[in-house]
């Protein structure tokens, strides 16, 4: 990965003893973690002197990286989400201080509390001694997300997400074409598998139902899992408002099931347990037709961002054999993109 | 002339040495790092061994579709904007070639995900 900058660590303990209102605080420790293309993640291990929080504390400090995706959220923005997701049962890292000054460490950050366990979505596929029972975990990840969707505008705390507008507010997936579409443009190579998968993405698009906040990556590789079960749902960036039916499509999406095509909820458990968990906590009937076709979105938009990374690499601004190889994974989702939308698959209505 | 070892027969034993020697030897993010490699090795190497044969395929089948003549850039571009503007949308012919070409890329890119699919 990149160059990191570095942590000036007497600035951070000086504000975090003012943040936490403790009279002194020390950084026994600060390591990077391989974190993601989009911010940049420490693990600090701090004792605070005083305050309500004397003692020693396990914390996570995530601030924005040098080059970051234009559609993600800012690091206080996703410190706001955290804390209404937290509000409403979510299980989530408990989010501790937002500093949206850059002058403290040249960037905005926030710190949250570390948790244990494990998020590579290989290994939490894999690893059978991770996450507990496997369909339990499947029915868990279900309720958790039917609580994510329990948030719903207008939040005044919340106002930096968008509310859809014109035929997108209709039809979500439409606005996810346009802005698909948009992102190719940029990249400025024509991609005819992927304008093929957005044309039948554009006449299918169900009408949407309801208008709920959408975690936009919540799929095996963004939640934690030690032993017993899941610790937390990570990955905050991409929220925003849709249709529900949308983030189920991404979970159970074929490319998120990491070598385990056959377990459908995420290569870790059955459709029908998350399902099952989905229901059972939202109360709110699946529409399964809907899931299908976020199913086929889900491709598209991995293709894209996969395209976005490679990019950056092939670009020269960030020389990165992860990245370049992340970028050369598109065809294999134009692939599955083609599959599900075979010339018969269309709705004659629309052809 | 060339001498052998080519291109591609260098690329193969590098990459059998590194899977073979190096990798078993290495942990955490040495061994993704290096498997990592191995991957763009194998990768650059399918794509030398194919040469210029699946571009010119491209080419030819998509000057066929589209009945006239042209760079691959060009014709690309065309299709791209003819399924995007709805005249190819959905037709049977325009998904053959994209699902033909598709395999091909995916033969160089990642062989293993085109016998799963």
């Amino acid at each position: 990965m990149s160059e990191r900058p570095g942590l000036d660590l007497a600035a951070l303990a000086s504000w975090l003893a003012g943040a936490a209102g403790a009279e002194r605080v020390e950084i026994l420790k600060a390591e990077p973690l391989s974190g993601g293309a989009i911010q940049e993640n420490w693990s600090l291990d701090a004792r605070f002197e005083g305050g309500p929080e004397a003692g020693e504390r396990a914390l996570v400090l995530r601030s924005d990286a040098p080059s970051r995706v234009a559609v993600s959220l800012s690091r206080p923005q996703e410190f706001a989400l955290l804390q209404t997701a937290a509000a409403a049962g979510v299980t989530v890292p408990e989010p501790l201080w937002c500093c949206a000054d850059p002058a403290v460490l040249g960037r905005a950050f926030y710190v949250m509390a570390r948790l244990g366990g494990v998020a590579l979505g290989p290994k939490v596929v894999k690893d059978e001694s991770l996450g507990g029972d496997r369909e339990a975990l499947a029915e868990r990840l279900g309720r958790e997300l039917a609580r994510i969707h329990t948030i719903r505008p207008p939040r005044p705390d919340l106002a930096f997400l968008a509310l859809p507008e014109g035929p997108a507010a209709a039809r979500a997936g439409l606005a996810d074409v346009a802005l698909y579409r948009r992102h190719l443009d940029a990249l400025g190579q024509p991609r005819p598998a992927l304008e093929w998968g957005l044309a039948w993405a554009e006449r299918h698009a169900p009408e949407s139902r309801e208008l709920v906040l959408l975690h936009r990556d919540f799929r095996t590789g963004n939640y934690l899992v030690d032993a017993q079960g899941l610790t937390a749902i990570l990955d905050w960036e991409f929220a925003g408002w849709g249709d529900p039916m949308a983030d189920l499509g991404w979970f159970t999406a074929r490319c998120w099931r990491f070598g385990r095509p056959d377990r459908e909820a995420g290569g870790i458990g059955s459709r029908a347990a998350f399902y099952r968990g989905y229901r059972a906590e939202s109360g709110r009937e699946i529409d399964e037709a809907a899931v299908a076709y976020w199913e086929v979105m889900a491709h598209i938009r991995w293709a894209v961002i996969a395209l976005q990374q490679g990019h950056r690499h092939w670009s020269g601004g960030e020389a990165s054999l992860e990245l370049a190889l992340t970028g050369r994974m598109a065809a294999e989702l134009e692939y599955a993109v083609l599959t599900m939308t075979a010339p018969e698959t269309w709705r004659n209505d629309h052809a | 002339m060339r001498d052998r070892p080519g291109g591609a027969e260098l690329l193969a034993e590098a990459r059998r040495l590194l899977r073979e020697e190096l990798v078993p030897t290495l942990a955490g993010a040495q061994r993704y790092q290096a498997l990592m490699i191995a991957n763009a090795l194998g990768m650059a190497e399918r794509e030398l061994l194919a040469g210029e044969r699946p571009l010119e395929a491209e080419r030819a089948a998509l000057s066929r579709l589209l009945s006239r003549e042209g760079s691959l850039a060009a014709l690309s571009a065309t299709l791209a904007a003819a399924l995007r503007d709805g005249r190819l949308a959905g037709d049977p012919e325009a998904y053959v070639l994209l699902l033909e070409e598709t395999r091909s890329r995916l033969a160089e890119s990642n062989p293993r995900a085109l016998e799963e699919g």
